[in-house]
């Protein structure tokens, strides 16, 4: 594949080297199979599949952004005529397709192994909020990634703030000085009542409690999120095809108006 | 007023540049231009600030105080029209290591808005000149140091750019490509487009660029056109002699001998005249008893040439 536009350059990359496509998806299946082999309370098991799409996704993210900026790609990036915010949604995008491989596999295996109840309308929000909860963890992610100066400064923050994603998320549970009536309680619970992880968190230990219901808002925007997703994936895949007829970019260039971005 | 900026204006003009880095380097205080159709290299020690000025000028650092300006326009922020004329290839290559080096290649060529059956033709002939045809498929992991290099230089080169800024493109390279290089720039040249090298390699650099300085400390201590600098020099020679003995005191007199410094058993002289007066000089520290263990004749280059006019410049 020749690619066109930073989307398909990233997932080319991402998946040129095979053995890296298998570490990565055969880590998240490993760490998924205990909650998913092992019989255990329908909370646990929800609960350590939303950490590892959350631990894998956050970190995945954080370390191929850091990088990206430490080997100068970013920089050289920044010098090319393309319009910065194309060039970072590429960034954003791509990224989430390739976590979407493994977090979707390790998804879609807790799905088969709660099967009872599954609608489509449930696998619809479930992709949804996972689209989102990817979305979220790139944004995080890359935003750790550029803070670091050095492979090892990724670890250590990523390992922190995978640590306090956890906590605002429901996914590790507060200490119990916070949990009454106070203000850091009342703070954890607002972001946490926003938070598409504990959104997701919450839609699959209702699939493994057997419960149908899901809440209108939710699903309105877990499927808008997963339609943006997709239709901003395809789109960006179309432009960085191959395209007929040419022109040279000197033309455009000295003229008497702005030339279009490209 | 619509932002394009006038083709008769100065590709690349910097006016009082200030840019300190932690620990006291950078630059200070640098003024020049570089006009369309001008090839300036950049010379200097290793932390002097080449690599610096040459990131001010292709809008990766903003200067701390004076003006840096590209087409007349402010080197940074750079608006993406402008970011278009330019085409750069910095010191360390930027590439996707998991993709070949047509990928590499494609995608940034493709950046510039040149399309479809330009776009193959374009980096088929490209690949072709850097000599990478035959490994343009296999992952620039693959790829050696100078194969490495040669992809980044060819990256910037894609779209011909009006501004072209090479940061150490000598670097690891074979001659082959470096005699291409200088071809393409002497070509560039006549079209009036500009180009901008930094590199540590005076004698390639003499023949690519129509102008020089030497950076020291951040500063510009010697500058001029190529063809005056080495006007300069030209005919004179540098001679290294290392003798058996280390107590040699004697000073020749022999006419085009210029300048004549020993040290223990090392002596260094500078010779106006070409290889005869390095034959007389061998000839006059034989005849008085020196046993000559190794010597060693070269030409003056660039590189003397602005060091000697650094030293004029010092001496008043």
């Amino acid at each position: 594949m020749l690619p066109g536009n930073l989307f398909r350059l990233q997932l080319a990359s991402a998946f040129s080297d095979r053995r890296q496509t298998l570490l990565r998806l055969g880590a998240s299946i490993l760490l998924a199979f205990p909650f998913l082999l092992i019989r255990m309370p329908a909370r646990v098991q929800a609960t350590g599949i939303t950490m590892i799409i959350l631990f894998t996704s956050f970190f995945g993210a954080a370390v191929s952004h850091a990088h990206l900026r430490i080997d100068g790609r970013l920089t050289r990036l920044s010098l090319l005529p393309t319009s910065r915010w194309v060039l970072w949604l590429d960034l954003i995008l791509s990224s989430v397709m390739m976590r979407l491989g493994s977090s979707g596999i390790v998804l879609g295996a807790f799905v088969v192994a709660n099967s009872g109840h599954v609608t489509a309308a449930i696998l619809l929000n479930l992709a949804g909020l996972l689209c989102v909860a990817l979305v979220l963890l790139t944004l995080l992610g890359m935003g750790t990634g550029r803070l670091a100066r050095s492979n090892a400064e990724v670890h250590l923050f990523g390992a922190l703030a995978t640590g306090m994603l956890a906590m605002l998320s429901g996914v590790a549970p507060l200490p119990v000085e916070t949990q009454g009536p106070g203000a850091l309680h009342a703070w954890s619970a607002a972001i946490t009542a926003w938070n598409p992880i504990a959104w997701l968190l919450t839609a699959l230990n209702r699939l493994a409690l057997g419960s149908t219901a899901i809440p209108r808002l939710e699903f309105t925007l877990s499927c808008l999120a997963l339609g943006t997703v997709v239709v901003g994936a395809v789109l960006r895949w179309r432009s960085g095809g191959m395209q007929k007829g040419s022109f040279n970019a000197r033309d455009i260039v000295i003229g008497d108006r702005a030339p279009m971005e490209v | 007023m619509n932002g394009i900026p006038d083709a008769q204006v100065d590709p690349i003009v910097i006016e009082d540049v200030v840019r300190r880095h932690r620990g006291g380097r950078g630059i200070q205080g640098i003024s020049l231009s570089v006009r369309a159709g001008q090839c300036i290299g950049i010379l200097g020690p290793n932390g002097s600030g080449k690599t610096t000025l040459t990131h001010l000028v292709a809008g990766i650092e903003q200067a701390d105080t004076g003006r840096a300006s590209v087409f007349g326009q402010p080197a940074r922020p750079r608006p993406a029209y402008l970011r278009r004329r330019c085409g750069v290839s910095l010191d360390t290559p930027a590439l996707w290591d998991g993709l070949s080096g047509r990928q590499n290649l494609w995608y940034f060529v493709r950046q510039y808005g040149v399309r479809g059956s330009d776009l193959s033709r374009r980096v088929g002939e490209l690949l072709g000149e850097a000599d990478l045809a035959a490994q343009a498929d296999d992952p620039v992991a693959t790829y050696s140091f100078g194969m490495r290099r040669k992809l980044s230089v060819i990256q910037a080169l894609g779209h011909e750019p009006d501004l072209l800024i090479l940061d150490e493109p000598s670097a690891g390279v074979d001659t082959t490509f470096l005699d291409w290089l200088v071809r393409h720039i002497r070509t560039r040249c006549e079209r009036g487009q500009a180009t901008w090298i930094a590199d540590n390699d005076a004698d390639w650099l003499s023949r690519a660029a129509t102008d020089a300085i030497l950076l020291r400390d951040g500063r510009i201590r010697a500058e001029g056109s190529i063809a005056e600098l080495m006007t300069s020099v030209q005919a004179r020679s540098r001679i290294e002699i290392l003798l058996e003995q280390d107590d040699w005191t004697e000073v020749p007199r022999i006419p085009g001998v210029t300048a004549f410094h020993c040290e223990r058993n090392r002596i260094r002289a500078e010779l106006n005249g070409g290889p005869r007066r390095a034959a007389e000089l061998h000839t006059w520290i034989a005849s008085r008893g020196g046993r000559i263990r190794r010597l060693e004749v070269r030409s003056l280059t660039l590189q003397d040439a602005l060091v000697r006019q650094e030293g004029d410049h010092a001496a008043g």
